[in-house]
């Protein structure tokens, strides 16, 4: 046959790409039932928490609303954000300066923005790959937040 | 008897070989400079594909892994012209094995060099590099293993940045590499290169093929110049090793090696251009291009 070679690889190629497509249609399928599991246990918790809404409402208002600024050091350069507080909750985060990163690795350590608001907090789990700018947006983060503190 | 050896006389290629590697290490430099991140870019690629078949979650289309998709996309349809021409990785390899080629002429020296049954051998390390790789990584290991990678050292020496005492084992191994490009031009790529390893199995649309029935008789000049020991015949199971960077097409006597089965001279540089100009494209659209 001609081109032998070429169309065994082609076949294992979609060999490959076809199983990746079963793992991911299953992987699907539990992320699902995680995410029907998590809100059934959540509906349990908020009904529990209903009692004690008055004392978390105080409690849970922990910065001091305003805008505060923060810098870190990031891969090529210093890393710079602006975290906004309403309602003594943080509600956003923009990063404002970033000249020294490579786009496509700052916008992965983007994705930490959303699991900080969610969190109310810096601490959370930086993205693998994009260390160094996941670096500089948390502790930007944190010192924005340390200016925020009441 | 004068007419027949004029006849005979292939065209001295020496001119063309100088002209097409000024207009591959010009290429490099421009790659290097404003695209250095791909090859980490793809490989992280990989590394998150592992990392979530690990842990059960589904796939997703990041930076990383879109990029690692365009990549193998380009060299499905381009051949491994990545590896030859804009690899930051490479073309530091390039640059080692250049200055250590200069120095062992000025020296009047020579490095022993590794024989081809041999080479062929240590070109399967890098499937194992990937394996155990992929495998640390869907094990949830590799996240917590840290200094010791070789690219992270290179990535913050491009950057201009110093790595701290943490990454001595990086630097050690990077140390290591380096020797290795020294003593044999593209080392890494073909031996070690986990991504080497992921094209090296991809289908190539793109690739080189020589005429093998108008080769001059025992001429084997391509073969002899070629990095990674590869003979560009039409059947042969090894062309997932060529790097696509040409040297064969330029070094032939009789430009008796096309590119893709259209352009005849394969390596001609108006085609060569396109490619690079293709991948640098391809390159900005995944924001992999810096600005300086």
């Amino acid at each position: 046959m001609k081109h032998q070679e070429f169309w065994m690889r082609a076949a294992s190629l979609i060999v490959a790409v076809g199983a990746l497509g079963i793992y991911q249609a299953n992987a699907l399928q539990w992320q699902r039932e995680e995410e029907a599991n998590q809100l059934a246990v959540q509906r349990a918790q908020t009904h529990n928490a209903e009692a004690m809404q008055a004392a978390s409402d105080t409690a849970g208002a922990s910065y001091q609303d305003g805008v505060y600024t923060g810098s870190g050091e990031g891969f090529g350069g210093t890393v710079s954000v602006e975290v906004t507080v309403s309602g003594g909750k943080m509600t956003g985060i923009t990063v404002t300066a970033a000249s020294g990163e490579d786009t496509a690795y700052l916008n992965r350590a983007m994705q930490m923005i959303d699991s900080m608001l969610a969190a109310q907090s810096a601490d959370v789990d930086t993205i693998s790959g994009a260390t160094f700018s996941s670096n500089g947006i948390k502790t930007a983060v944190q010192q924005a937040l340390e200016g925020a503190k009441k | 008897m004068i007419s027949l050896k004029k006849e005979q006389k292939p065209v001295s290629p020496k001119q063309r070989v100088t002209q097409r590697r000024r207009l591959r290490a010009g290429i490099q430099l421009i790659f290097f400079l404003l695209a250095p991140s791909v090859y980490t870019a793809a490989f992280s690629g990989i590394k998150e594909i592992a990392t979530a078949i690990g842990m059960g979650e589904p796939l997703v289309f990041s930076a990383f892994t879109s990029a690692l998709l365009a990549i193998c996309i380009y060299t499905i349809v381009f051949g491994r012209f990545f590896c030859g021409y804009a690899c930051a990785f490479g073309s530091l390899g390039d640059a080692v094995y250049a200055l250590s080629q200069l120095i062992q002429r000025k020296i009047k020296h020579r490095l022993p060099q590794i024989p081809e049954t041999a080479v062929r051998r240590m070109q399967k390390i890098k499937y194992v590099i990937l394996i155990v790789i992929i495998l640390l990584c869907a094990a949830g290991i590799y996240a917590n293993l840290s200094g010791w990678s070789p690219w992270d050292v290179f990535s913050m020496v491009t950057a201009l940045k110093s790595p701290g005492l943490s990454y001595i084992l990086g630097m050690v191994l990077l140390g290591l590499i380096v020797v290795g490009m020294a003593v044999k031009e593209r080392f890494f790529c073909q031996f070690l290169c986990p991504m080497g390893a992921v094209f090296a199995l991809l289908p190539v649309i793109g690739r080189y093929t020589r005429n093998r029935d108008n080769c001059l008789m025992r001429c084997s000049a391509c073969v002899k110049n070629c990095p990674v020991c590869v003979e560009t015949d039409a059947d042969n199971a090894r062309m997932g090793e060529c790097i696509s960077c040409g040297k064969c097409s330029d070094i032939c006597p009789k430009r008796n090696i096309s590119y893709a089965g259209r352009i005849s001279d394969g390596n001609a540089p108006l085609a060569v251009v396109v490619r690079a100009a293709i991948l640098f494209a391809v390159c900005a659209v995944f924001e992999l291009v810096r600005m300086i």
